[in-house]
């Protein structure tokens, strides 16, 4: 991966390639599906890991998914979140606590992939919902 | 149908009004990146700063909860001594008196079967027109707190990306987007 003109700035080492290395090396223990997705697709919108440890697994899934990017904390309606950004404005987001999580008191929380570069296959954006229960 | 209507509130809305007429002095962020994007962008003049955060709202519209973007626009730049101190201030277009201050709408509308289920009207960006220059602070995504500046000789060649790719026809699902300028000339009333 090298770096590469416009804009001004150089795309590595945070570029989309990270992302994709990333998304490709978490793969190895949770695979993806036909679409690219990881866990099993709820909606477009949504796809489920069903985990014993839903807190865990996100923040496995977040920590692997973030290398590389630019990270900033957010503060969302349910408490602090993360954002890793790669310099095509693809990020993934980490949500601790959820809408569903907030009603019903149950861990649910999900990890955001929006991807800004088309053509490599992957989903412009869904949701990772970490949910308790026997994997 | 369903219309939601998700956009800057008249608070927000007013303080930006109140920002033409005024000369800019720069914009930053705590965290700005390369790529001049951060989850809170202030904007500074001679006379006053407002700062507009990216933040997300839970809507419940398309059959499930998501998260959808929006702006908030506060008063001050409280995070302008940490960004001052990080090297995070951009002076384009300093000195230049804001023209006008607009608001990039989007509508996007679906029909299932010819029959329209949700119309959804969100703001995407927050334009400052300068004599020879435009500078807006934009979405980066209908569903996340990103926000990135951009910069156009005008507003005919501001490039605001579509984030709105999430929503693609399929058999029997269509989508219509539709994009306008709302000019904040006069202040919104109460």
């Amino acid at each position: 991966m090298g770096s590469q003109s416009g804009g001004g700035y150089t795309t590595s080492p945070s570029s989309f390639q990270a992302l994709r290395r990333n998304v490709y090396t978490l793969s190895r223990r949770y695979p993806l599906d036909a679409e690219n997705r990881f866990g099993k697709k709820v909606s477009d919108r949504t796809s489920e890991v069903v985990t014993a440890t839903p807190l865990q697994t996100g923040q496995e899934f977040w920590r692997a998914l973030s290398k590389g990017g630019k990270i900033r904390e957010i503060q969302t309606k349910h408490g602090p979140g993360w954002i890793a950004e790669f310099s095509d404005r693809s990020h993934v987001v980490w949500r601790p606590m959820t809408t569903s999580a907030a009603k019903t008191g149950i861990d649910n929380p999900a990890v955001d992939i929006d991807v800004q570069t088309s053509g490599h296959g992957f989903p412009p954006r869904y949701r990772i919902h970490f949910k308790k229960g026997n994997r | 149908m369903t219309t939601v209507t998700h956009t800057l509130d008249q608070n927000g809305l007013r303080r930006l009004a109140g920002l033409r007429g005024q000369t800019w002095r720069c914009f930053g962020g705590v965290q700005v990146s390369d790529w001049l994007t951060d989850v809170s962008i202030f904007i500074v003049t001679d006379e006053e700063a407002v700062t507009i955060t990216g933040e997300t709202d839970d809507l419940d519209f398309e059959g499930e909860y998501d998260t959808y973007a929006t702006f908030r626009v506060e008063d001050g730049a409280t995070q302008l001594p940490i960004a001052a101190k990080a090297g995070n201030l951009y002076y384009f277009q300093t000195g230049q008196e804001i023209l006008d201050v607009l608001v990039l709408r989007e509508s996007v509308t679906e029909a299932r079967d010819g029959h329209t289920t949700w119309t959804y009207v969100t703001d995407l960006g927050i334009v400052f027109k300068f004599a020879d220059a435009v500078i807006a602070v934009t979405k980066v995504s209908h569903h996340t707190e990103l926000l990135a500046v951009l910069r156009a000789d005008s507003i005919d060649t501001l490039n605001v990306k579509e984030p709105s790719n999430v929503w693609q026809d399929k058999l029997g699902i269509e989508y219509t987007l539709d994009r306008y300028f709302i000019r904040l000339d006069t202040a919104p009333a109460e």
